[in-house]
């Protein structure tokens, strides 16, 4: 089981802002949660940056990256402070 | 002296508190616009008065408090004003940079900047109304709250004042402007240090702009821009920046446990969206923001605070180890009253957990553990105990108990709520800003590698340093020119993300271009400033300063700005003695990786520094060369410079911190007694001050006729209103200009009170000393039933009252408009009307 989190528009198209879902990949873990919020998610995914324990995907193996029981993966959009 | 800039007011203001001195300072035009005022020019006065070597506690310091170019001008998020002044807490240069009312206020009054220099002898408040500046008897203040003391001095200006904390000299005391807070390296205690408890401004000028048409177009522009991209019109408005929690957690960067960690269970029960769901109840902004970031009132206990900040929530949160945001609340709510910076306090609480949790600080301070923190807020501010331990700082605590390297500070300055090993290019911010660990003095480089829509990596040191000095060069002409950092947010084009995906191939190419910074970016401070003669869209600021002002702010002009504030304030560090010595970090967040199977998540600081010295132009040891100094027009620093490369300045410095430790407890210790005997007589104190400004205020109405300026009446009716005169002595209608009909004015001057002073439109001319005309009006003892009808009516407070005491009218004051008489009940008949002989 991996635990999602979702930030911003992420969490307004699912309706929440944390979950768990069941997948191998990042990539299967978008389908499964498009399956279950509908294509809104996998349309606004494309534009999220996705966290695995901490670091972006896309410097590990994209949406081909593998998950592990426990793991926890973050959709984020964009937001700045100080 | 004016200025031939339009945008600036021409003024600084200079007040010596030890002489009571009022005077101008002279800055030139090319000053004005090399600088662009704010941060750049506070930094440049300073360097400029205050020698090399003082205690900043010591009447030899300043305060520069400075407004930008476009501080009050209408641009979007314009509100913006600086304090620089030596650091209590490093001993180097200090800013601390706030939005708010202040800054804009200033200018109003016709000033771009206030100076204050010396030591009062008790302490005072320094008002600044329309060219007018006085200093105040503030005896009967000293003690009080941010907030008693900002309603005392009433609400049609702006006010800075002091808490507690200031007045006892914690070294991250900070200043409130209503809720706003200019917050970091103890600028506070440097206030009071001085005994200057508050300081009002007010004013009914205007802000020259130079082209009208062009600079409307340009914030229209600009505001359209902000009001549409997804940082700034959606997640700051709606979340505030507690929107930054859940992710700051996801990436491991949200300080956590004394920065142990980048990331708390339960994070969301901090966040944004949290407070949004439970206890926000208004949201709101600073003057011209279209961004309303702030949360202005939240509901805890049955009670309206304000809303905490992200940094207030990393720090007294996570960083404490819990996830009680109501406890957030009410701390950050404590600290706003006592007037304490809420970054220094969560990270040497955190500090002192850590200490106390490994049995080196005896103190009952636990991660996890909520019910003693305000109570060890408390003790800080009046330094009881352990409280004036940790009102010393993370660094000085280290000192003196271990954990050096676990204090979360870099120069001595504690860092932000943001975990620098999982974003190692602000971990390179925090070593080498200039005011000690800052995210945004140090580039806030976290929103390329954590934050932003498309990032680069967080753990390379590749790009880094480029992008630091980029960003540090910018956000200092942002805040130099008066300008919030949140406008920068807004530069990624809207809907890049969409287009490009993070994390597909084109989020790659990202990647590797940001890490080529170097080659991008590295150049561009050594480029002339007729190299970037363009305004790009995305930086909309170059366009709003060059209508505004009539200064020719190119981009290259506006880059050139932040690189020679920032160049300023090293200048500063460097005469100081600090050199590259001091650009470093505990060797937590340098050699421990933050997660076990990642080593590359510390900071590799030794790979990044040289690069970041070269691409700064400063040599291998951090001193900036000559060469560049000259590039920046800043060639009178040379010979500071020459002298710093000759002796090394860094061991007198550290004796000289040790020395000032010793003198601090002896000034502490008097400040207490000055309390204690203010406390004591803070009644009788009050009258007697109220009465003597009353009275004063009496002497000047009565030399004064008073006349609407038509060309400044809002037509607001609250000349109308004050007036005590039956039948009124002010002729209005709703939407009509108001007169005042001489024959019937008695001169009491309450209609000029009552007219905002950014209107101003009750204008006062010297005529003949007069009294005021009328009968005077006696209590009669016998018949009087003690009731504090009169007292609660009379509009000059002329009469002194107590409960079950006689009222008593005081006839020196007294403004003879018969109010009192007529709202005593006709059964008592209590005042009597006399007709004067």
């Amino acid at each position: 089981m991996v635990e999602v989190t979702l930030v911003g528009p992420m969490a307004e198209a699912a309706g929440t802002r944390k979950t768990e879902a069941e997948a191998a990949t990042v990539g299967e873990l978008i389908e499964a949660l498009t399956a279950r919020y509908g294509a809104l998610f996998k349309q606004r995914a494309r534009g999220s940056r996705i966290v695995l324990n901490g670091t972006p995907i896309q410097f590990k193996k994209g949406h081909k990256t593998a998950l592990a029981d426990g793991d926890e993966v973050a959709f984020l959009v964009p937001i700045g402070g100080g | 002296m004016a200025t031939r800039y339009c945008g600036f007011m021409g003024e600084i203001l200079d007040v010596d508190l030890s002489t009571g001195r009022v005077s101008r300072y002279d800055v030139s035009d090319d000053d004005y616009a090399a600088l662009l005022g704010g941060k750049g020019l506070g930094a440049r006065i300073l360097y400029d008065i205050v020698p090399p070597g003082i205690d900043p506690l010591s009447p030899d310091n300043a305060l520069v408090f400075t407004a930008g170019v476009l501080t009050g001008s209408g641009a979007p998020c314009s509100s913006r004003y600086n304090v620089s002044t030596k650091n209590v807490l490093t001993g180097g240069i200090a800013s601390a940079n706030s939005g708010g009312t202040f800054g804009t206020y200033l200018k109003l009054a016709g000033f771009d900047g206030l100076i204050v220099r010396g030591r009062a002898d008790h302490p005072v408040w320094i008002e600044i109304l329309n060219d007018s500046v006085k200093i105040h008897d503030a005896r009967h203040l000293w003690g009080l709250d941010t907030r008693v003391t900002q309603a005392g001095l009433g609400t049609r200006v702006s006010t800075l004042a002091i808490g507690p904390a200031g007045e006892n000299l914690v070294r991250f005391a900070s200043i409130l402007n209503g809720h706003r807070v200019l917050a970091r390296c103890g600028v506070g205690a440097v206030m009071g240090s001085k005994l200057l408890k508050a300081v009002t401004a007010g004013g009914c000028r205007r802000v020259p702009v130079y082209d009208r048409e062009g600079f409307a177009r340009a914030v229209a522009d600009w505001t359209r821009v902000l009001k549409s991209h997804p940082s700034t019109a959606v997640q700051l408005p709606e979340f505030g920046t507690a929107a930054l929690v859940n992710t700051t957690s996801a990436t491991r960067t949200l300080a956590t446990r004394n920065f142990s960690a980048g990331t708390i269970k339960n994070a969301d029960e901090l966040s944004g969206e949290t407070m949004a769901e439970t206890i926000l109840r208004k949201k709101g902004a600073c003057r011209s923001c279209p961004i309303r970031c702030a949360r202005e009132k939240v509901e805890v206990d049955g009670r309206i605070m304000k809303g905490p900040e992200f940094e207030t929530i990393g720090l007294m949160g996570a960083n404490l180890g819990h996830t009680d945001l109501a406890m957030v609340t009410r701390m950050s709510e404590a600290c706003d009253l006592l007037g304490i910076d809420t970054i220094s306090a969560g990270g040497t609480l955190g500090f002192a957990m850590e200490l106390s949790e490994r049995g080196m600080l005896k103190s009952d301070l636990r991660f996890g553990r909520t019910d003693n923190l305000l109570q060890t807020l408390d003790d800080i501010a009046y330094r009881r105990g352990l409280g004036d331990e940790l009102a010393e700082g993370s660094m000085r605590l280290a000192m003196r108990h271990g954990g050096g390297d676990f204090a979360p500070q870099a120069k001595g300055m504690e860092f932000a709520a943001y975990e620098p090993r999982s974003a190692v290019g602000h971990g390179l911010g925090y070593a080498v800003s200039n005011r000690g660990a800052c995210h945004i003095d140090g580039g806030y480089v976290i929103f390329f590698e954590a934050l932003g829509g498309l990032t680069m990596d967080p753990l390379t040191p590749l790009g880094k340093p480029a992008l630091t000095v980029f960003q540090q060069n910018t956000f200092d002409a942002v805040a130099s020119s008066g300008c919030c950092i949140f406008t920068t947010y807004a530069v990624i084009p809207l809907g890049a993300e969409r287009v490009i995906s993070p994390h597909g191939f084109a989020g790659k190419v990202v990647n590797e271009v940001l890490k080529g910074s170097r080659f991008l970016l590295g150049t561009q401070g050594r480029l002339p400033r007729w190299a970037l003669p363009v305004h790009v869209p995305l930086i909309p600021h170059t366009k709003a300063i060059s209508t505004l002002s009539g200064i020719d702010c190119t981009l290259g002009h506006f880059t050139l700005a932040g690189e020679r504030a920032y160049t300023i304030e090293r200048m500063f560090n460097v005469r100081e003695g600090f050199d590259g010595r001091d650009d470093v970090l505990p060797s937590r967040f340098t050699s421990e990786p933050q997660r076990p199977d990642e080593p590359n998540s510390r900071v590799p600081l030794g790979e990044m520094l040289p690069e970041y010295y070269k691409v700064r132009d400063w040599d291998p040891s951090g001193l900036p060369r000559e060469r560049l100094l000259r590039r920046l027009g800043l060639e009178p620093m040379l010979d500071d410079l020459r002298a710093a490369r000759k002796t090394d300045l860094r061991s007198p410095r550290l004796v000289r911190e040790e020395s000032q430790g010793r003198g601090l407890a002896a000034r502490v210790a008097d400040v207490r007694e000055l309390t204690a005997t203010l406390e004591r007589s803070r009644a009788s104190l009050a009258a007697t001050i109220g009465r003597t400004e009353r009275l004063d205020r009496v002497a000047q109405v009565r030399e004064s006729v008073f006349r609407v300026d038509w060309a400044r009446c809002q037509r607001c009716g609250l000349c109308y209103d004050a007036c005590p005169v039956k039948p009124k002595a002010v002729a209005w209608e709703k939407g009509k200009l108001a007169e005042i009909l001489q024959d019937r004015c008695i001169r009491c001057g309450l209609c000029e009170d009552a007219c905002p002073p950014r209107f101003s439109a009750i204008d006062r001319t010297r005529a003949e000393p007069s009294r005021i005309g009328g009968p005077v009006y006696r209590v009669i003892p016998e018949r009087c039933e003690k009731c504090g009808l009169c007292w609660k009516k009379c509009p000059a407070d002329a009469i002194e009252w107590k409960k079950d005491e006689l009222a008593v009218i005081d006839e020196e004051i007294c403004v003879r408009c018969g109010l009192c008489k007529a709202k005593c009940p006709d059964k008592w008949d209590a005042i009597a009307e006399l007709t004067e002989a």
